[in-house]
C-alpha cells in the first residue's frame, strides 16, 4: 500500500464504501437467492383442495325421478284407484324402507294411448294367465289388479328375494366397475382316489354366465378365468353323521363361514386389482363323500349351494360311486352346478328375483328392465354417497395430517370426481342408466385419488430436526450479516443527512 | 514521531504478532498529521470503545510476550507429566461391547474332546516334520494335504522377498472352507504362523488349525467363508500370503499368485501355542505403522475366553500384580535403588502393572511394529489379533483353545457388516479397562503447542528489534505524554530473509536422506558408523560457529539462528500434532525427543557452552546408531513389511536435531 | 466324462391322447466326487397349441383363460404382460463348477436372476420398461421375494449371451417387428421358505404325492447349495411350456454321524416318496451313476423299460451305498469337470480404486470360444484402457485372443455398465483378464441399510458358442465404498456446518471491515 494510504485507509481501493456495498450487496442477493431454493427442495408438495365445494356438498341428496304410468285405457275405471293405491303404498314403504326408497321420487299418473317415454307402464288384460313384463311394460291379468302396487312395487325395490320375500343386501359385492370372475374346481385331495380331471366350463360360462354379463355390462366389465387344484384340503374336519348304514359328512353353518381355507388354496390371480368374485366347485375326497351342508337343526339339507356373502359362492359335488378314477365332469353334470353360480352371480351383484309368478316376455333376456333400472338406480345412488364420503375423508385427512404431499393427480382426480359428482346431483335423471355411469366415475377416481400412493411422503425431516441440524449453520451466518445490514443502512442515512447538511 | 505513536509503536512485536491472528484494524503506524487524523476521526463513528478494546487486546498480547518462555516451559512440563500420568486408574474407564450384533460366549459350542485328540495326532506328524527337518516347501505340501483329506479345497504359495540381509523364502499353506449356502463374498481367516513370536515353534498353533478345518467343515452354520493359513517363518510368511491375496504392492517382491480365492476378509485370528499347555490367553493387537484392532473384537474375545474357554486374559504376557509371577515381573519393572516399601505398595504396583502394558504398547506402536502376524492384516482394514497361549505347566490345552477360538468365530459369524463404530483410537491399561482419545491424547498437543508458541515467538523476535532511541523529542509531544519515566527505547522492525534458513533446513533433510541410503545399504556395521559419525557432525556443528558467519551489518536484517530455530520448531510442532491422530505412541516419542532438546536450542556467547551443546546434539542426531540391533530390525521392517518407522527417523528426527545443532552452534 | 443312468418310475402313462395340457415331473440324483449329492427336481407343464398374447393386445380384455394344471396365477401373469419367454432363478450358495459339473439347470447364479424377453407394446403403459417393472412386482408377489428392486440400475439387455431358448411368436404390430432382452441380478437375494411355499402351490400335486413330496424345507434349507427356478418358454410346434425347477446339492457326509457317503430318500429328504400324483403324465426318478470304480450298491431293481400306463403303488425308497469303506475319504486332487474354471477377484484395499482380475482356464482338450459378459453396477467404473490379457503362468500378452468388445459405459446414479466381449481359450490354456476399476463416491441416500457390509458386485457369465446352455457364473464380489458412520449423522452434519459457518464468517469479515485510523493511548506502567 502507499505512504498515502496509511495516513488515510478509506483511500484503498478495497476500502471504497462502494465496494464494500457492493460486496455486501452480492452477499445479500445470494442469500435472497438462495432461500427459495432451499424453501423448494425441503418442502413437501401441497396443492390445494377444492374444499368448499366439497363441503358444500354436505346437504346435497340424489333424487332420481320414477314414474309409473297406468294404461287407462285398459283399466278404466280401476286407474284412478289403482294410482291412489300405488301412491298410498309407495309411501307407506318409504315409512318402512327409507334407505331402500328415499332418493326415489315417485309418481304416479295414467295415460291414454302410448305410454309416455322412460315410464314403467302398466296394463290389465283379459287374457294373460299370469303377469308378463315387457321391456319396460308391465302387464297383469285382470283378476289379479288387486295385486298390482305390491307387484310393481317389488319389482322397483333392490335387492329383494323373491321367496322367501326379504333382502340380500348384505350378499351384495361392494361396487366395482370390473370385477374378475374366477370359476375353481377344487379336488379336495386328488392323491387319494377319484380326481375330476377336467370340466367344459368355457361350454357352461357361455350357457349360464355369458347372457347375465352381457345385461349387466352397464354396470360393470367383467374378466373371467377358471382354473382345477388337484389338492384343498380343508381346514377343519367336518361333522361326521351316520343313520343306519350310510355316512354322512356334514357342514354346520359354523363351517360354511370357515369353509375357505385361503392358507392352501390358491384361487385367483392377484394379477390385477379388480375385486374377485369366487365361485367354487368343490369335489370332497372319498375319506369325506358324501358331503353335505346341515341345517340348524344339524339335519342334511337338500341344497348343496352356498353363498359367502361379497366372496363368491360355493357349490359342492359328490361324485357318484361308480365315475372313473380320474373323471371328466360332463355338461349334464355341470348343469345344475351353473345355475346356481348363476343365482350367486345375481345375488353377488345385486338383482333382485322378480316377485314370484311374474314371467318376462323374451326368454333369452333373463333381466327384465324393471331388475335392470332398479339396480342402476340402487348403484348410483350407493356410488354418489361413498364417493362424497371418500372425497370428504381426503380432505379430512389432508387437513390432518401437515407432511401429507398433495401432488397434481390427486388434485385432478379430487377436480374430476366432485364435477362428476356434481352433475349428478345436479340433473334430473329419467335413464337410471346414465345416472349410473356417472356415479360409478366419480366414485372410481375418487378412491383412485384415496389410494394414490404419492399421499404418503416417503421422506421428509421434522421441522425440530431441521433446526437442530440447521442452526449451526444458519445462525452464525445470518448474524454478521444481520448486523452488517443495520451497520450499512445506518451509515448510509448518515451519509445523506451530512451530504444534505453540507449542501 | 509522536509519543502516541510512539507508544503505539513500543508494543508493536506483539501487535505485530497478533497482526497475523486476530484480525485487528489497528497497528498501522501512523505518521504525523494529526489534525488531519483527528478529523477524519471525528467524521467516523466515536472511536473511544474501538481503542480501549485494542488496548487490552495490545495488553494480553504484551503480557503473553513477556512470560511466553514460562508458559512454554508450562506447556512442555504438562504434557510430560500427563504422559506419565496415563497409568494412573483414575483416567481409565472399563472395557464394553459397542455393537450389539456380536452377543459374545451366547453360544454352546461343539468342539469337544474328539477334536483334541484329532488335534494331538496331527500335533505329532507335525513334530515329525520338524524332526525330520523337511523343507518349508514340503512342510507347506503336508499341510495342503491335510486341508485336502478333510476335503477343504487348499494349495501352497511361495515367495522370496528380497532384503539387505539376503533373501527370505519360504512356502505358505491355505485352505478356503465355502460356508454352505453363502456366495462366498465375506470371509475370515484363522491362522497360524511356523515360528511362534517368542522365537520358538508354534506347533501347536499350526496343530489347532489343521484339527479346526476338520472341526468346522462338519457344520453347516458358518454364514462367512473361514480361509485357514499356515504361514512360513514369523512374518514374512502371512505378509507374503496377504499382499499376494490383495493387490502385490511392492514390485520387487516376488510372491506366488493365490491358485483358489474367496471374498473380502473381515476378521483375523492368529493363533500363537508355543508351549506344551498354558495357563492364560494373551492378546497382542498392535499393527504396522501403529494401526490397532477394533476394539470389539478384544472385549468380545476376553468375554468369550473367561465365559466359554474358561482361560484368564491377559495383556501380551504380562501377568496381572495379583497373580504369581505378576508381582515379581512389576518389581523388576521398577529401578532397584527404589525402596521396597515403595514398590511394594498397592498403588503403586497397580500403577507399575498398568505402565508396564502402556510402556509394551508404545514401544510397539511408535516403532511402527507388529506385535505378532496378525499385525500385518489391519492394513487391509481387517480386524486382527494374536492369541498367545502363555506357556506354563497347564492348566489349560487344546480344549479350552479351540472352545475359545470356535465361539469366538461364532460371534465374528453373527456379524452383517462389519465393525464399524469409530472404536479404533484408544490404549489399552489392563484386559478390562482403558483409556479413550481424550484423556491421553491432550498430553501429547500440549508439547506440540509449547513448541508452536515457541517458534512463533522466535519469528516475532527475528521481525523486530528493540534499539535505543536517539530521538529528541518536540515540544508539543512533551506535552502530549508527559510521563516522566517512560524508556528512550524503540521497536524497529527487521528483514526476515529466509533464505540461508532455508539452506540450511535443505541441507540437514538431504543428510538425513544420505544417512538413510547408507544404513540401508548395510554397507558397514552401524556402531562403527555412530562412532564416525557423531564426532564428525560435532565437529562441524562447533565449525559452523565460525565458518557460517551472519553478514555484519545485522541491524536490519534478522540473525540466522533465530530464524532457522524458529522454523525448526513451528515444524516439528506442526509433525507432533498431526501424528498424534495416527500414532499416538509415535507422537509421544516425538514429543519427547524433539520437544525438549528443541526448546533448549540456542546460540550461546561462551564458547564452551557452546561446544558441549553441540556435543549433545551430535549424540541425540546420530547416537542411536550404536544400537546396531534396533536399527536393522527397523530397516528389516522397512524393506520387507513398509514400515515407516526407519524413514521417519532419517528423514525427520535427525534433520530437526541436526537444525537444532546448527542453531546452538552458530554465534549470537 | 461317461455317465450311466438308472430309472425308477413312480407312474407312467402313455400319452396317446394329447390332452390340452400335459404335466411331467422328474427328479434326478447324482453323487459328486466330493461326497456330496446333487439332486435336480424338474416339474414341467405344457400348455399345448396355446400362443402367447401379443403385446398390441395389452389395451385391451384379456379373452377368459381356462387352465387345468398350468398355474392359473403364472398364466394370469404371462397374459396380463404378453411374456412369451422369461427365466428367474433364486439361489443361495457357490456352484462349484470345478468339482460338480455343469447343473442340470444353468441358472446358477448366487442370488436372484430374472431375464425375460419382451416384444414392445403400442402404448406407454405398455411400454417394454413398465411391463419389465410390471413383471417383476407381480413375482415378487407370488414369490415372496424382493425382485421389485431390480430397478434401472440392475438392468441390462445383453442380447447375444441370453438368446431366446424357445421361439418366439411374430408381432402383429407393424415396424415393431423385434423383441428385445431385459436381464437383471440381486446378488444378496437368499432363499428362504417363503419363497418355496408359494413355489409349491403352483404345483397340480404340491405336497402330499408324487415328487414334489420330498421337497422338504428343513432338509432342503440345510443343503450345501439350494435354488428354485422358473422358466417359461414357447415352443411353435408345441405351445407354451413351464419347468418349475428346484436344484439342491446336499452333504450326506457331514449330516451322517460316521462320516459316510451312503444315502437313502430318507436320509435325505426326511422321508420316501409316497403314492404319486396321478395327474402327472410320468413321474421318474433317475440316478446318475458316479464314474469312479468305488464299489456300491443300489436298490431297488430299477426298471428297465416301462410300456402303456403304469403307477406305482407302494412307497419307494431308494437306497444307495459304499459297502467297503467305513468312512468317506475326501479325494486329493480333483481334475475340473466343467469346461472351463473361472475364478474372478476384485483386488485391492483402497476405498478409491481396485483391479478386477478374472483367471479363466480352459480344461477341454480343444479351443472354445465363448462370450464373456460383465455387468457392473454405475458405482463401479471400468478403466478400459488397463485392460490387459495374458496367458499362462509366465504372463505372455495375448490381447488377440478377446475379440469384438462390446461397451456400454454406466449413467452415474441410473444405468449399470456392460462388457461383453469374446475369448478364444486355446486348449488347456489360462488365461489372465485385468481390469482397474475406479470405486465411486455414494450419495448418502444411495447406502443400503447396512451400508457397512458393501455392496454386491453381480457375477460375471460365460456362455461358451458351441454349449450355450452350460453357461458359467463366477461367485459374486463385494465392494467396499467409501462409508460415512451411519451411527452417527447428526453429529457430522452439525460439525460440517458449523465449519462452513466459521469460514464463511471470517471471510466475510475480512471483506466487509472497514479500516480506520483510530488514536490508542497506552498507559506506560
Amino acid at each position: 500500500m502507499s505512504g498515502h494510504s496509511l495516513k488515510d485507509p478509506s483511500t484503498l481501493l478495497f476500502q471504497k464504501q462502494w465496494i464494500r456495498r457492493w460486496i455486501f450487496g452480492s452477499y445479500m442477493a445470494l442469500v435472497l437467492l438462495g432461500l427459495p431454493l432451499w424453501w423448494r427442495t425441503t418442502s413437501i408438495e401441497r396443492l390445494s383442495l377444492p374444499t368448499l365445494r366439497i363441503d358444500s356438498l354436505g346437504g346435497k341428496e340424489l333424487h332420481l325421478p320414477l314414474s309409473v304410468a297406468i294404461d287407462a285405457a285398459s283399466t278404466g275405471t280401476l286407474s284412478d284407484s289403482l294410482v291412489h293405491r300405488l301412491r298410498s303404498t309407495f309411501e307407506s314403504r318409504k315409512e318402512q324402507a327409507p334407505n331402500l326408497y328415499s332418493h326415489l321420487e315417485f309418481s304416479v299418473d295414467s295415460f291414454q294411448g302410448a305410454a309416455p317415454p322412460d315410464t314403467y307402464s302398466v296394463s290389465l288384460s283379459e287374457d294373460a294367465q299370469f303377469p308378463i313384463i315387457q321391456n319396460k311394460h308391465l302387464s297383469v291379468p285382470i283378476h289379479q289388479a288387486s295385486k298390482v302396487p305390491d307387484l310393481l312395487i317389488s319389482l322397483l325395490t333392490p335387492y329383494e328375494t323373491a321367496s322367501p320375500p326379504g333382502t340380500f343386501r348384505h350378499l351384495v359385492a361392494k361396487y366395482s366397475p370390473r370385477y374378475r370372475l374366477s370359476f375353481t374346481l377344487l379336488n379336495e385331495d386328488a392323491a387319494a382316489g377319484k380326481v375330476v380331471v377336467g370340466w367344459d366350463v368355457a361350454k357352461m360360462i357361455s350357457r349360464w354366465i355369458a347372457p347375465i354379463l352381457e345385461q349387466t355390462s352397464e354396470l360393470h366389465n367383467f374378466t373371467i378365468e377358471s382354473q382345477i387344484r388337484f389338492y384343498a384340503p380343508l381346514a377343519f374336519e367336518p361333522r361326521i353323521l351316520s343313520n343306519g348304514e350310510d355316512m354322512v359328512h356334514g357342514l354346520t353353518q359354523e363351517h360354511l363361514k370357515v369353509f375357505v381355507n385361503p392358507a392352501e388354496w390358491t384361487l385367483a390371480s392377484g394379477v390385477s386389482n379388480d375385486p374377485v368374485l369366487h365361485f367354487v366347485l368343490f369335489v370332497p375326497s372319498d375319506s369325506h363323500s358324501p358331503l353335505r351342508i346341515l341345517n340348524d337343526a344339524s339335519q342334511p339339507i337338500f341344497s348343496d349351494v352356498f353363498v359367502l356373502p361379497q366372496w363368491g359362492g360355493i357349490v359342492l359335488l359328490n361324485l357318484p360311486t361308480d365315475v372313473p378314477p380320474k373323471h371328466h365332469l360332463t355338461e349334464t353334470e355341470l348343469d345344475h352346478v351353473f345355475s346356481s353360480f348363476q343365482t350367486q352371480l345375481r345375488r353377488l351383484i345385486g338383482v333382485s328375483d322378480l316377485p314370484p309368478g311374474v314371467q318376462s316376455a323374451d326368454p333369452d333376456r333373463p333381466l327384465t328392465d324393471f331388475q335392470l333400472d332398479t339396480l342402476y338406480r340402487q348403484r348410483a345412488f350407493e356410488n354418489a354417497g361413498s364417493s362424497k364420503e371418500t372425497l370428504q375423508s381426503i380432505i379430512k385427512l389432508v387437513h390432518q395430517i401437515p407432511n401429507m404431499p398433495v401432488g397434481q393427480d390427486v388434485r385432478d382426480d379430487v377436480r374430476g370426481a366432485l364435477s362428476a359428482l356434481e352433475v349428478l346431483y345436479a340433473g334430473v335423471w329419467r335413464v337410471p342408466a346414465s345416472a349410473l355411469q356417472h356415479s360409478s366415475r366419480s366414485l372410481a377416481l375418487a378412491s383412485r385419488a384415496f389410494f394414490n400412493p404419492g399421499m404418503l411422503a416417503l421422506l421428509y425431516f421434522p421441522a425440530e430436526h431441521k433446526y437442530a441440524v440447521y442452526t449451526p449453520l444458519f445462525a452464525p451466518v445470518a448474524v454478521p450479516l444481520v448486523v452488517t445490514l443495520l451497520r450499512e443502512v445506518s451509515a448510509w442515512r448518515k451519509d445523506r443527512r451530512e451530504k444534505r447538511s453540507a449542501t | 514521531m509522536s509519543g502516541r505513536s510512539r507508544a503505539v509503536v513500543r508494543w508493536s512485536p506483539w501487535a505485530g504478532l497478533q497482526d497475523k491472528f486476530t484480525m485487528s484494524s489497528s497497528g498501522i503506524p501512523l505518521i504525523g498529521l494529526v489534525d488531519r487524523i483527528r478529523r477524519r476521526i471525528r467524521q467516523l463513528r466515536p472511536s473511544g470503545d474501538i481503542a480501549a478494546r485494542i488496548r487490552k487486546r495490545k495488553k494480553v498480547a504484551a503480557a503473553v510476550g513477556k512470560y511466553l518462555d514460562v508458559l512454554r516451559l508450562g506447556l512442555l512440563a504438562t504434557g510430560c507429566l500427563w504422559l506419565l500420568a496415563l497409568p494412573l486408574s483414575h483416567l481409565q474407564s472399563g472395557t464394553y461391547i459397542d455393537e450389539n450384533a456380536l452377543q459374545p460366549s451366547q453360544v454352546n459350542t461343539y468342539w469337544d474332546w474328539g477334536d483334541v485328540h484329532r488335534a494331538d495326532k496331527f500335533l505329532q506328524d507335525v513334530t515329525s516334520l520338524l524332526d525330520r527337518n523337511l523343507s518349508s516347501a514340503e512342510r507347506a505340501v503336508f499341510f495342503a494335504t491335510e486341508f485336502a483329506k478333510s476335503g477343504i479345497p487348499s494349495s501352497t504359495q511361495r515367495y522370496s522377498i528380497p532384503t539387505a540381509r539376503g533373501v527370505l523364502n519360504g512356502t505358505n499353506a491355505y485352505a478356503i472352507f465355502s460356508a454352505p449356502r453363502t456366495s462366498g463374498t465375506e470371509a475370515v481367516v484363522i491362522s497360524a504362523s511356523w515360528k511362534s513370536l517368542t522365537g520358538g515353534y508354534n506347533l501347536r498353533g499350526v496343530s489347532t488349525v489343521l484339527s479346526l478345518a476338520t472341526f468346522m467343515k462338519h457344520y453347516s452354520h458358518w454364514s462367512k467363508d473361514i480361509i485357514f493359513v499356515i504361514s512360513d517363518s514369523h512374518l514374512d510368511g502371512m505378509h507374503a500370503w496377504l499382499s499376494a491375496y490383495h493387490t502385490p504392492t511392492n514390485p520387487n517382491q516376488d510372491v506366488g499368485p493365490l491358485s483358489i480365492a474367496s471374498g473380502v476378509i473381515w476378521t483375523a485370528l492368529n493363533i500363537d501355542y508355543p508351549g506344551h499347555s498354558f495357563s492364560h490367553l494373551g492378546v497382542f493387537r498392535e499393527g504396522l505403522n501403529g494401526r490397532l484392532p477394533n476394539q470389539d473384537l478384544i472385549n468380545s474375545f476376553r468375554v468369550i475366553s473367561q465365559h466359554t474357554g474358561g482361560v484368564p486374559v491377559l495383556l501380551y504376557d504380562h501377568y496381572e500384580p495379583s497373580e504369581f509371577p505378576g508381582r515379581e515381573q512389576i518389581r523388576s519393572f521398577f529401578p532397584t535403588w527404589l525402596p521396597d516399601w515403595i514398590r511394594e505398595h498397592e498403588d503403586v504396583m497397580e500403577y507399575g502393572y498398568r505402565a508396564k502394558n502402556i510402556l509394551r504398547h508404545f514401544v510397539y506402536q511408535a516403532k511402527g511394529r507388529a506385535s505378532g502376524a496378525h499385525g500385518l492384516f489391519h492394513q487391509y482394514r481387517i480386524d486382527a489379533i494374536t492369541l498367545f497361549a502363555v506357556p506354563s505347566n497347564g492348566p489349560h490345552g487344546f480344549h479350552a483353545l479351540g472352545r475359545t477360538v470356535e465361539s469366538t468365530l461364532r460371534t465374528m459369524n453373527n456379524l452383517l457388516e462389519r465393525l464399524h463404530a469409530s472404536f479404533f483410537f484408544y490404549i489399552i491399561t489392563t484386559p478390562s479397562s482403558f483409556l479413550k482419545i481424550g484423556s491421553y491424547l491432550p498430553s501429547v498437543v500440549l508439547v506440540a503447542a509449547s513448541l508452536m508458541f515457541g517458534g512463533l515467538g522466535e519469528w516475532v523476535k527475528a521481525g523486530w528489534v528493540e534499539v535505543k532511541d536517539e530521538y529528541m523529542p518536540s515540544e508539543k509531544e512533551k506535552v502530549a505524554n508527559a510521563t516522566p519515566n517512560s524508556p528512550k527505547k524503540k521497536w524497529i522492525a527487521r528483514r526476515r530473509d529466509l533464505l540461508d534458513a532455508f539452506m540450511v533446513v535443505v541441507t540437514s533433510h538431504l543428510a538425513g536422506l544420505s544417512i538413510f541410503v547408507v544404513i540401508c545399504g548395510e554397507w558397514l556395521d552401524t556402531t562403527r558408523l555412530a562412532y564416525i559419525i557423531t564426532p564428525m557432525c560435532w565437529v562441524t556443528l562447533v565449525l559452523f560457529r565460525f565458518t557460517l558467519r551472519p553478514p555484519p551489518a545485522s541491524a536490519n536484517a534478522a540473525p540466522l539462528p533465530v530464524l532457522l530455530k524458529a522454523i525448526n520448531m513451528c515444524l516439528a510442532s506442526t509433525l507432533i500434532s498431526v501424528t498424534s491422530v495416527l500414532n499416538f505412541s509415535l507422537a509421544a516419542l516425538l514429543a519427547i525427543t524433539l520437544g525438549v532438546p528443541l526448546s533448549f536450542s540456542a546460540p550461546s556467547r561462551s564458547l564452551p557452552v557452546c561446544v558441549t551443546k553441540c556435543a549433545v546434539y551430535a549424540v541425540l542426531a546420530f547416537g542411536w546408531l550404536a544400537l546396531s540391533g534396533e536399527v536393522t530390525q527397523a530397516i528389516w521392517d522397512w524393506q520387507v513389511l513398509g514400515v515407516w518407522f526407519a524413514p521417519l527417523v532419517c528423514l525427520i528426527y535427525v534433520p530437526f536435531v541436526l537444525q537444532a545443532g546448527v542453531v546452538s552452534g552458530l554465534a549470537p | 466324462m461317461r455317465w450311466s443312468i438308472l430309472f425308477f418310475f413312480l407312474s407312467w402313462r402313455f400319452s396317446v391322447t394329447a390332452a390340452v395340457e400335459e404335466y411331467r415331473e422328474e427328479l434326478t440324483l447324482r453323487p459328486l466326487v466330493d461326497g456330496k449329492l446333487a439332486a435336480h427336481f424338474s416339474f414341467s407343464t405344457l400348455l399345448r397349441s396355446a400362443v402367447p398374447r401379443d403385446p398390441s393386445s395389452l389395451g385391451t380384455d384379456d379373452t377368459s383363460q381356462h387352465y387345468t394344471l398350468f398355474p392359473l396365477a403364472l398364466g394370469q401373469i404371462l397374459r396380463e404382460h404378453a411374456i412369451p419367454e422369461f427365466h428367474l432363478t433364486i439361489n443361495s450358495g457357490k456352484w462349484d463348477y470345478d468339482r460338480w459339473g455343469h447343473p442340470g439347470e444353468p441358472g446358477v447364479g448366487s442370488g436372484a436372476e430374472l431375464w425375460a424377453w419382451m416384444g414392445d407394446g403400442t402404448a406407454v403403459q405398455t411400454s417394454i420398461d413398465a411391463r419389465w417393472k410390471a413383471l417383476q412386482n407381480s413375482l415378487s408377489g407370488l414369490f415372496c421375494a424382493s425382485l421389485g428392486s431390480m430397478d434401472a440400475l440392475h438392468t441390462t439387455s445383453p442380447a447375444n449371451a441370453f438368446l431366446p431358448t424357445g421361439d418366439l411368436p411374430r408381432l402383429l404390430a407393424p415396424a415393431r417387428d423385434a423383441y428385445t432382452l431385459r436381464h437383471a441380478t440381486l446378488p444378496a437375494e437368499r432363499v428362504c421358505t417363503e419363497n418355496l411355499t408359494p413355489f409349491l402351490k403352483l404345483l397340480p400335486c404340491p405336497s402330499r404325492a408324487g415328487i414334489a413330496a420330498l421337497l422338504e424345507p428343513h432338509r432342503i434349507f440345510d443343503a450345501d447349495w439350494h435354488g428354485l427356478g422358473v422358466h417359461v418358454r414357447w415352443r411353435a410346434d408345441r405351445g407354451v411350456q413351464l419347468t418349475l425347477t428346484v436344484q439342491v446339492v446336499l452333504d450326506s457326509v457331514r449330516t451322517s454321524t460316521e462320516r459316510r457317503r451312503d444315502w437313502t430318500l430318507e436320509s435325505l429328504f426326511g422321508r420316501s416318496l409316497p403314492r404319486s400324483c396321478n395327474v402327472a403324465s410320468s413321474s421318474v426318478v433317475l440316478v446318475t451313476l458316479p464314474s469312479d470304480e468305488s464299489a456300491y450298491t443300489l436298490s431297488p431293481e430299477p426298471h428297465v423299460s416301462i410300456e402303456g400306463t403304469w403307477s406305482r403303488t407302494s412307497d419307494l425308497n431308494i437306497v444307495m451305498k459304499w459297502p467297503e469303506e467305513e468312512r468317506f475319504s475326501y479325494p486329493l486332487n480333483i481334475p475340473p469337470l466343467s469346461d472351463l474354471s473361472v475364478r474372478r477377484t476384485l483386488k485391492g484395499s483402497s476405498q478409491t480404486h481396485g483391479e478386477l482380475s478374472v483367471v479363466v482356464r480352459n480344461n477341454r482338450p480343444v479351443p472354445v470360444r465363448t462370450h464373456y459378459l460383465e455387468t457392473m453396477p454405475w458405482h463401479v467404473e471400468f478403466f478400459l484402457h488397463t485392460l490387459t490379457v495374458t496367458c499362462g503362468d509366465r504372463g505372455v500378452d495375448c490381447a488377440s485372443l478377446l475379440t469384438n468388445m462390446t461397451y456400454t459405459p454406466s449413467r452415474p446414479h441410473a444405468t449399470p455398465a456392460q462388457l461383453l466381449a469374446t475369448l478364444e481359450l486355446p486348449p488347456h490354456e489360462t488365461l489372465h483378464l485385468s481390469l482397474r476399476v475406479r470405486k465411486a463416491f455414494l450419495r448418502y441416500t444411495e447406502h443400503p441399510p447396512d451400508a457397512q457390509r458393501g455392496w454386491d458386485l453381480p457375477p460375471a457369465v460365460f456362455v461358451p458358442f458351441d454349449a450355450p446352455h452350460r453357461r458359467i457364473y463366477t461367485p459374486a464380489l463385494l465392494v467396499d465404498l467409501a462409508t460415512p458412520d451411519f451411527s452417527m449423522p447428526y453429529n457430522v452434519i452439525i460439525m460440517s456446518s458449523t465449519l462452513i459457518a466459521l469460514i464463511f464468517g471470517s471471510l466475510f469479515n475480512m471483506l466487509i471491515r472497514r479500516f480506520v485510523v483510530i488514536e490508542v493511548d497506552v498507559k506506560v506502567d
